[in-house]
């Protein structure tokens, strides 16, 4: 047998070469019409195609690889009366440690159902035949997507199948090596507007899931706070904004001279106008500015100060004024709870206005303080604002800090419930009502 | 927290000055120069109606610059776009794949997460997020972004042609190419997946149909610089230098801010031995992306094929000193640096075996050749060539101890595309009776004098070898190669014939059917030939010897 060198007929190849490649094109063009990819409707950027920077060529190329697998019939959720759903958890929702999947199946005859089998990351993990449907998985306390995947035998010999994803979420409280962080409030059982500042750690009781915890620290936060001043421009604000500058600025002047602020206003969009500073004058000029226009995107407003905060250290607030119902969020009141409730800040809401009628929206703003360790405030008035403001910094200045180390060192993501009390004292104790078992790294 | 600095836009953008720091353009262009701020705050307050209007403006602004490709210039504005408008998914977005463009990877994805949480239903979003994630090796989230684009639209081939990424990622071939061919199946227009598909081909040494795949992808979608630039390397590899050139030069006037073209048209330079060549393509594509990995490896091969192998150490040591993003291609810098000192310490030990051999009597070319060997797989041909033949000149003794050594520094001559040189070597042997490397030595010089572009003398040198030996199919190919180059379509049809009757099931038998059947067509002869060209043959063995 000859040794033909490399690439030994170069020139004779090259003189045609590009002819096949003419030829390739037009086949290919024989067989089907030019076109994009379909895109959802909105204008986007050519996102996907990022540019292929594999190491083409750098590996050793491994041997050729058989044939794919036969193509399967695809998954669907009703066939034919036959259906299935996957109940819980929901589409997008996150978990930690053991949790339960339950599925639903529908079908005319129920007893047709053969199995449900459940799936996570596309490993079988249990097969149920009769319902309720439903089975048990650990997730781990790593934060990670899952995918579940759940799939009923009708006896016809039918399948349908149910997807969701769960996402990612990283517990940001502050519970590190194996210690919770709570800050709290103590007010007088007899008059709701007066704070107790005397208390001793030896005057606490802190129980976890209706377990006593032993407090290692207890003592009266005087450090810095930061806030994000978080106000609402929408246009049913109109007439109110010449008091609600009056009172911000009023709040302003009254931060310590370490406390720092970022300003965000909102009406169906949200901006921030000045980032984290400690100078009063330009968080003054950013408050006092809004002009009263637009809708009302609470819940984004309520996101985009949570991610703000995020990376900042030690004890953080948001002070948000609302007068209306949110409107305009792209977000969900359920996300943006679930937001509070990873995030250790504490929610101050003021709901302007709101009467007794406004259901919805004193229940949103409650919720958010009540999670979080804070206060919900719902003057009538404009004018009663500079009290209320006046009222959130006493508050912030009356704080205790407090750790403990959780006797329940099972870290497995669960939502543990926090309850405070100072028995024998006149003092109504308020903090977060509790926090997943992750643990920080660190 | 971060660092307070400043959103500064040009005077004739900004409607206070008056309220801006003064010391704060230094600041921003001190953050534009370290690229360490990702989301820069802006210094002093902004009053509500100025936000509006210059988040406005410059969110307009941030995206005209993307589309422009200008994506260093988008990144610049649009975060400051972002920390003025915090609730503006088309701002978040276009960050997001702008950074992913830049190939910022792990930058881009909180972006796109946050343009997620803003319009969850977005289908180019979550196919981004995956892509990001896929690229810093974040597998199980990445199949969660694209499985979450698939459940808005169950049909959706991009989503589809990331999971086929994925699988290929994770090894699993046979599922990627499935996964693949399904995105085609749902769109057969789909460019990406076409040149996806081609890209596993052309790893699994599938070179023609890799090929075929990166045509059809150009066809679908003509400015496709990815195809091209995929269509150089399966070129190259086929052997088809001018074609494979001309796709990267393609690719490089598509997309005249990537360095991969450029990189792939200096690793053909280094495959033709054309090293000055190749390192001001492999300064070129820093110039771009001075962090760009692949430029890195390049810069390492060039510096082991010109000799130098601490320097190539030297630079993939440094190199991994840095981040880098995607894990894939951490991981071929670290095989090509246990490769390069693994290189260091073996051609110390053949030096030092080639000196201890220089004074043996009598001479023994055992370590010399191997030593040859060794910088002929480092690509390094000439310097081969060139120790060959010293060996071969001091071997005592007759032909059938030199002429095989003569013979492979023909090769390597071939190799570094001296074909003057590499005539002479094989003439000398080629016409030697004695020689018993003849018959090897009179093929050979057949593909030297096509190379030189001595298509007379080569067509001549191949009918003799055909002549020869009766049953021999490849001096048939050679010899239709050659005729083809000459104009002689009716000739080279017949050689062909005679290949094919040869070697009816050989590996390029059907594409030399199909290049009888286009030489057919052609009308007049003498007329260059319009059709497919004649099958590439493969780089040969080496010597019989090396077998």
């Amino acid at each position: 047998m000859k040794s033909a060198a490399r690439g030994s007929s170069w020139r004779v190849v090259s003189l045609v070469g590009l002819a096949v490649l003419a030829a390739g094109l037009i086949l290919a063009r024989s067989q089907s019409t030019p076109g994009d990819p379909p895109s959802s409707g909105t204008p986007t950027p050519p996102a996907s195609g990022a540019r292929t920077d594999s190491p083409q060529g750098t590996p050793p190329a491994p041997p050729p690889a058989e044939p794919g697998p036969a193509p399967k019939a695809p998954d669907v959720k009703s066939r034919r009366g036959f259906s299935i759903a996957i109940t819980n958890p929901v589409m997008n929702d996150f978990r930690y440690g053991r949790s339960e999947i339950e599925a639903e199946v529908k079908a005319s005859d129920p007893s047709a159902t053969e199995k449900v089998e459940f799936y996570v990351d596309d490993k079988l993990i249990f097969i149920d035949t009769e319902p309720p449907y439903r089975c048990v998985f650990d997730f781990g306390t790593e934060p990670r997507s899952w995918v579940i995947k759940a799939t009923a035998f009708h006896r016809e010999g039918i399948t349908v199948t149910d997807q969701i994803i769960l996402r990612k979420v990283i517990i940001n409280y502050a519970v590190q090596v194996n210690r919770v962080i709570l800050y709290s409030t103590a007010i007088s059982s007899k008059d709701s507007k007066k704070y107790v500042l005397d208390l001793k750690k030896a005057d606490m009781v802190l129980e976890e899931d209706g377990v006593k915890q032993d407090i290692i620290d207890f003592y009266r936060e005087e450090r810095p706070v930061t806030l994000a001043v978080v106000s609402d421009s929408s246009g049913s604000m109109q007439a109110a904004m010449p008091i609600v500058h009056t009172a911000a600025s009023k709040f302003i002047d009254s931060l310590g001279t370490e406390d720092k602020a970022l300003v965000i206003d909102f009406d169906d969009k949200v901006y921030l106008l000045q980032d984290v500073t400690a100078n009063k004058n330009d968080l003054r000029i950013a408050l006092t500015s809004t002009n009263a226009l637009g809708g009302t995107a609470l819940y984004d407003a309520l996101y985009a100060s949570y991610r703000k905060l995020k990376n900042v250290d030690g004890r953080k607030a948001i002070i948000l004024l609302s007068d209306g119902d949110d409107t305009a969020s792209k977000f969900s009141f359920r996300r943006v709870l679930d937001e509070a409730k990873i995030n250790d800040i504490l929610i101050y809401s003021i709901g302007l206005g709101t009467g007794f009628l406004d259901v919805d929206l004193r229940r949103v703003l409650k919720s958010l303080a009540e999670e979080t360790g804070g206060r919900a405030y719902f003057p009538d008035k404009p004018d009663e604002l500079e009290a209320v403001y006046r009222e959130i910094s006493t508050e912030l200045k009356s704080q205790y800090y407090a750790t403990y180390e959780p006797q329940n060192t099972t870290w497995d993501g669960r939502w543990r419930k926090i309850k405070l009390t100072a028995p024998g004292k006149d003092a109504e104790m308020r903090t977060r009502s509790g926090y997943y078992a992750i643990r920080k790294p660190g | 927290m971060p660092s307070v600095v400043a959103r500064l836009p040009s005077p004739s953008r900004q409607a206070h000055p008056d309220k801006v720091r003064s010391g704060g353009r230094v600041l921003l262009v001190a953050a534009v120069l370290a690229g360490a701020l990702l989301h820069p705050a802006p210094t002093a307050a902004l009053t509500a109606q100025d936000a509006r209007t210059q988040s406005f403006k410059l969110q307009a602004e941030g995206m005209k610059l993307y589309r422009d490709g200008k994506y260093p210039e988008a990144i610049e504005v649009l975060q400051k776009v972002v920390n003025i408008h915090l609730n503006s998914f088309m701002a978040w977005y276009y960050l997001g794949a702008a950074l992913s463009a830049e190939r910022r990877y792990a930058d881009a994805i909180e972006p796109l997460k946050i343009a997620l949480d803003l319009q969850p239903d977005h289908m180019q979003a979550h196919m981004a997020l995956g892509d990001a994630l896929l690229k810093l090796g974040e597998v199980d989230e990445s199949r969660a972004a694209y499985l979450r684009a698939l459940d808005l639209q169950p049909n959706f081939a991009p989503a589809h042609d990331g999971l086929g990424r994925l699988q290929e990622s994770m090894g699993h071939d046979p599922e990627a190419e499935a996964e693949y061919r399904k995105a085609l199946e749902i769109n057969v227009a789909f460019a990406d997946a076409y040149t996806h598909l081609g890209e596993l081909f052309l790893r699994q040494n599938r070179l023609d149909e890799a090929t075929d795949l990166f045509g059809k992808a150009i066809a679908m979608k003509p400015d496709f610089s990815e195809a091209y630039v995929r269509l150089g390397v399966a070129l190259s590899r086929l052997g088809r230098f001018d074609d494979a050139i001309a796709a990267a030069r393609k690719s490089a006037s598509l997309s005249p801010r990537d360095p991969e073209p450029i990189l792939a048209l200096a690793k053909i330079d280094l495959e033709m031995q054309s090293f000055k060549r190749a390192n001001l393509g492999v300064d070129d594509a820093m110039r771009i992306d001075p962090e760009f990995v692949y430029a890195h490896v390049m810069r390492a091969d060039l510096a082991r094929a010109e000799g130098n192998l601490p320097f190539a150490v030297e630079i993939l040591e440094k190199r991994l000193e840095r981040p880098i993003d995607d894990p894939r291609w951490k991981r071929a810098l670290q095989d090509r640096l246990k490769q390069a000192r693994a290189d260091v310490k073996q051609l110390a030990t053949l030096e030092a075996a080639a000196a201890q051999a220089e004074s043996a009597q009598p001479f023994d070319p055992a370590a010399a050749v191997a030593l040859a060997r060794f910088w002929s797989a480092q690509r390094n041909h000439l310097k081969a060539a060139s120790l060959l033949q010293e060996t071969a000149a001091r071997v005592p003794g007759a032909s059938e101890a030199t002429d095989p050594l003569r013979f492979e520094a023909g090769l390597e001559q071939l190799a570094s595309r001296r074909f003057a040189e590499a005539i002479t070597a094989f003439e000398a042997l080629a016409f030697d009776p004695a020689s018993p490397v003849q018959e090897e030595a009179r093929f050979n010089l057949g593909v030297a004098q096509a190379g030189a572009g001595l298509d007379e003398d080569a067509a001549a040198t191949f009918r003799d070898c055909a002549v020869k030996d009766e049953s021999d199919p490849t001096a048939r190919l050679y010899l239709g190669n050659a005729l083809l180059r000459l104009g002689r379509p009716s000739e080279a049809r017949d050689a062909y014939s005679a290949y094919l009757a040869r070697a009816e099931k050989g590996r390029e038998a059907d594409q030399v059917r199909r290049l009888v059947q286009t030489i057919s067509t052609v009308p007049a002869p003498g007329t260059p030939a319009a059709g497919a060209p004649p099958p590439p043959t493969q780089p040969g063995s080496r010597g019989a010897d090396r077998k």
